[in-house]
């Protein structure tokens, strides 16, 4: 007997709140919400799929048209808007590439829909030596960024 | 806790948070070899880092106990100046 009203994998769990679309655009997984219609904007440069979907046609999320889902259909919630998603900081999309929000560097940030937060993509880079980041609070140089007195100005 | 102990177990912290850096960054970054080999080299840091400390001043957790009888006790306690 299935006791689950989980839409997703008929397993006696918790419902689980349907995966916010994946906005990235290098990803390839064509998001899994139609998103809400937006003004048109110049359709932003193809990229490299996502590498975790493997060989996948490189199609982009475009902001200005709606998107046709290609995985099996869900039964959809109250369409969520792309900005909760960007804000969110969440790690997934459907896709599981991760980069949900984050701002691939091919793309131009004058492009991209406003309204919503978006974080530049960490890059590797040289690390701190071990003592050095312990003290400093991070290995990584890119975010030695002690507080200042203040606020912005 | 005397000046060697103390060292040793700051490896233990610095190299264990070197360790947790590269966990989020790898959490993000799953496929990156340049990360995936600075793991690996935080993982044997901080390895070596607590066996140099047990094996001069007893386990560092409970779960680690590897001597024949409860070492885990002898260390000094809290209230005695211990950790």
């Amino acid at each position: 007997m299935n006791h689950s009203s989980n839409q997703r994998c008929g397993c006696p769990c918790r419902p689980q709140m349907q995966a916010p679309p994946c906005i990235n655009t290098n990803c390839g997984c064509e998001g899994t919400i139609t998103p809400p219609l937006r003004p048109m904007m110049p359709p932003p440069p193809m990229t490299a799929a996502c590498p975790s979907m493997g060989a996948q046609s490189t199609g982009a999320v475009r902001p200005s048209m709606a998107v046709q889902p290609t995985v099996a259909a869900q039964p959809s919630a109250a369409p969520q808007t792309l900005s909760a998603v960007a804000g969110a900081g969440s790690r997934m999309g459907n896709c599981g590439c991760g980069a949900s929000g984050s701002l691939n560097p091919d793309r131009d940030i004058r492009q991209m829909p406003i309204g919503m937060g978006y974080v530049p993509w960490q890059k590797w880079g040289q690390t701190y030596p071990i003592d050095k980041g312990f003290s400093r609070g991070t290995i990584f140089p890119d975010l030695d960024l002690p507080f200042a007195m203040g606020r912005c100005r | 806790m005397c000046e060697n102990e103390n060292l040793l177990l700051k490896k233990v912290y610095e190299t264990g948070f070197a360790l947790d850096e590269i966990t989020l960054y790898l959490d993000t970054h799953p496929t990156d070899p340049q990360a995936m080999e600075y793991y690996r080299y935080a993982q044997r840091a901080n390895q070596e880092a607590v066996a140099a400390y047990e094996q001069s001043y007893g386990p560092l957790m409970s779960s680690q106990v590897n001597a024949g009888s409860w070492s885990w006790a002898n260390n000094p306690w809290p209230w005695e100046g211990g950790m």
